[in-house]
């Protein structure tokens, strides 16, 4: 049943994340072309020529800085839209009926959602490489191959600069992987916690999810403090390494407590009106 | 019961009957009181209002339904209650006990507690206390698996077309016939590419309908499935019902519109205030009271 589950939420959400990609790449693929051919640096006999190709390139920019930032808020709270409309309200009464447990429901929407923000994560990166490309082969008329090497110089240099913080460096890497995961299970424990008010549940659920981003940025400079004073007291690099390890189990306790919390309001306190 | 009983006459073929006698499937006697384990009893008046002091005793009837097989009730209700707040609750100690192979009525006034009753057993809420079983067992997948739920609302989502729904229907439920849904549709003259939000009310509520009747489940549970079309559709509605479950089954109807689906019910069942006062077969109601279900009804319930 969770293979059917699945199927049913890619089939449709899938639209939303492909018109949003290819949105965002064609963008990328166009000021890539810009920078290729130089236009800004055109002499254009009129002026009025001139400020009506400076204005469209900068255009271009507003549009591209807008649609990477519109496809990673889109993609984020349109999955935190969808499980509310899908499981608590009319349409609950068809999703919540099917003979299925909760835990799948929430195994399918969760990894559905998860895909899409790593391909959101990876459309990103890849505009920005894009353009990247443009500016350094258009500008520093580098090639395809020495560009490449520039890039895989970072993660050599990385560690270079930070070797004996190798287990810092893994925690971090690790919690920011992680990170659409406690991102999503943040925000449908909000529709959970939401969906028991008796009016305006949507609006709640939002009001509890900028609730919990607070208690969640609270708690985390709060567990900071001591860690400041025990840890990077002692030893810089072991003090970082053993923090990150810290802050990696606190990660992971947090998935975990939040997967049986939104299991708990599926299955024990779901509340259709 | 099949398509030729809803001619008119009320009929019971193939159903339990009781010859308009009190029947007793193991269960307390309550003498014609309404019966409410470990609650006040009310004497042959209704639980709640004073303006009924001034009217004449309404007669309360409690036939808790025949056994009709070794196993669990298809569906039992033991002091099931339901706390929305801190006030008065939505169902208070309710017990019901209900059989394979009948046609019930389940009626009573708004905020009666009908709905909140039919959520609980489609796993849709969590009693307060008390439970809720089918065959047997909570609701869970397995429940879920054999019943058939109509809710009162459209549930479906608006931009699917008819054919993904038929689609998603035959992934999830194994007792699901696409043929006969399609058949239906075709009968109806629902176009089955069509878009759900390019019908009227009236067709997304036939389509509805037709999904939930294409199932061979055990229960149908259906809430207010005429409510929303016209006079003339409803008696199709109603035929469509007749003709496509299974006689096996249960089917339990609710609706506001008794003397509609009057002729077709076997057994009615009254909540008021979260409790049950009404539990018995048709034929019981208008040979001991020389009424119609509706008409019952209406003295039960006068304001």
């Amino acid at each position: 049943m969770l293979g059917k589950l699945f199927k049913f939420e890619w089939k449709d959400t899938y639209l939303v994340g492909t018109i949003s990609s290819i949105v965002v790449l064609v963008l990328a693929v166009i000021g890539a072309v810009i920078f290729q051919t130089n236009l800004w640096e055109m002499d254009f006999e009129s002026e009025t020529a001139a400020a009506i190709m400076e204005t469209t390139i900068s255009f271009y920019f507003i549009m591209y800085m807008l649609s990477i930032m519109a496809m990673a808020i889109v993609m984020r709270y349109y999955f935190f839209y969808r499980y509310y409309k899908n499981l608590f309200t009319d349409h609950g009464y068809l999703m919540n009926t099917l003979p299925v447990t909760g835990s799948q429901l929430l195994k399918a929407k969760l990894l559905v959602a998860l895909i899409w923000q790593y391909i959101t994560w990876i459309v990103v990166y890849f505009a920005i490489f894009i353009l990247v490309f443009g500016v350094l082969s258009g500008v520093a008329d580098l090639s395809f191959a020495e560009i490449i090497d520039e890039f895989k110089e970072i993660p050599v240099e990385l560690y270079r600069e930070m070797g004996e913080g190798a287990p810092f460096l893994f925690s971090m890497m690790a919690i920011i992987l992680l990170s659409p995961l406690t991102e999503i299970l943040i925000m449908y424990a909000a529709v959970g916690i939401g969906q028991l008010c008796k009016k305006h549940k949507f609006l709640i659920s939002v009001l509890i999810l900028v609730g919990l981003y607070l208690a969640r940025a609270f708690l985390m400079n709060l567990a900071m403090i001591p860690l400041n004073f025990i840890l990077f007291g002692v030893d810089s690099v072991w003090g970082f390494n053993v923090g990150g390890i810290i802050a990696l189990l606190a990660v992971i306790a947090l998935i975990i407590g939040l997967w049986y919390a939104n299991r708990f309001f599926l299955e024990k306190k779901l509340n259709l009106e | 019961m099949n398509e030729q009983n809803y001619q008119g006459a009320p009929m019971n073929n193939g159903m339990p009957m009781n010859n308009g006698m009190p029947m007793n499937g193991g269960m307390p006697m309550n003498n014609g009181m309404p019966m409410n384990n470990g609650m006040p009893m009310y004497n042959g008046m209704p639980p709640y209002g004073a303006s009924y002091m001034n009217r004449p005793p309404v007669e309360f009837v409690v036939e808790p339904m025949e056994r009709t097989g070794e196993g669990p009730a298809l569906l039992e209700c033991r002091n099931l209650t339901k706390f929305y707040d801190a006030g008065r609750p939505a169902l208070n100690q309710l017990n019901l006990r209900i059989e394979r192979g009948h046609i019930v009525g389940l009626l009573g006034p708004n905020g009666s507690g009908k709905t909140t009753l039919i959520k609980m057993i489609n796993g849709l809420l969590v009693p307060s206390t008390g439970e809720v079983l089918i065959n047997g067992q909570r609701p869970g997948p397995y429940t879920k698996s054999v019943i058939s739920y109509l809710p009162e609302r459209t549930y479906l989502e608006a931009q699917k077309d008819v054919n993904s729904l038929v689609a998603f229907f035959s992934e999830f439920y194994a007792d699901f016939h696409a043929d006969r849904a399609y058949a239906m549709l075709q009968a109806l003259g629902i176009p089955s590419g069509a878009r759900l939000k390019t019908l009227s009310k009236g067709t997304k509520e036939k389509v509805q309908l037709i999904l939930v009747m294409s199932r061979d489940a055990q229960l149908y549970i259906l809430d207010e499935p005429i409510a929303g079309v016209d006079p003339a559709a409803r008696d199709y509605i109603l035929r469509t019902i007749l003709s496509n479950y299974n006689p096996e089954a249960t089917l339990m109807i609710c609706t506001h519109l008794i003397s509609d689906i009057e002729n077709i019910l076997d057994d009615v069942i009254f909540i008021r205030n979260g409790q049950l006062v009404v539990q018995s077969t048709v034929d019981n109601i208008r040979g001991k009271f020389g009424k119609t279900v509706d008409a019952y009804f209406r003295e039960v319930f006068a304001c």
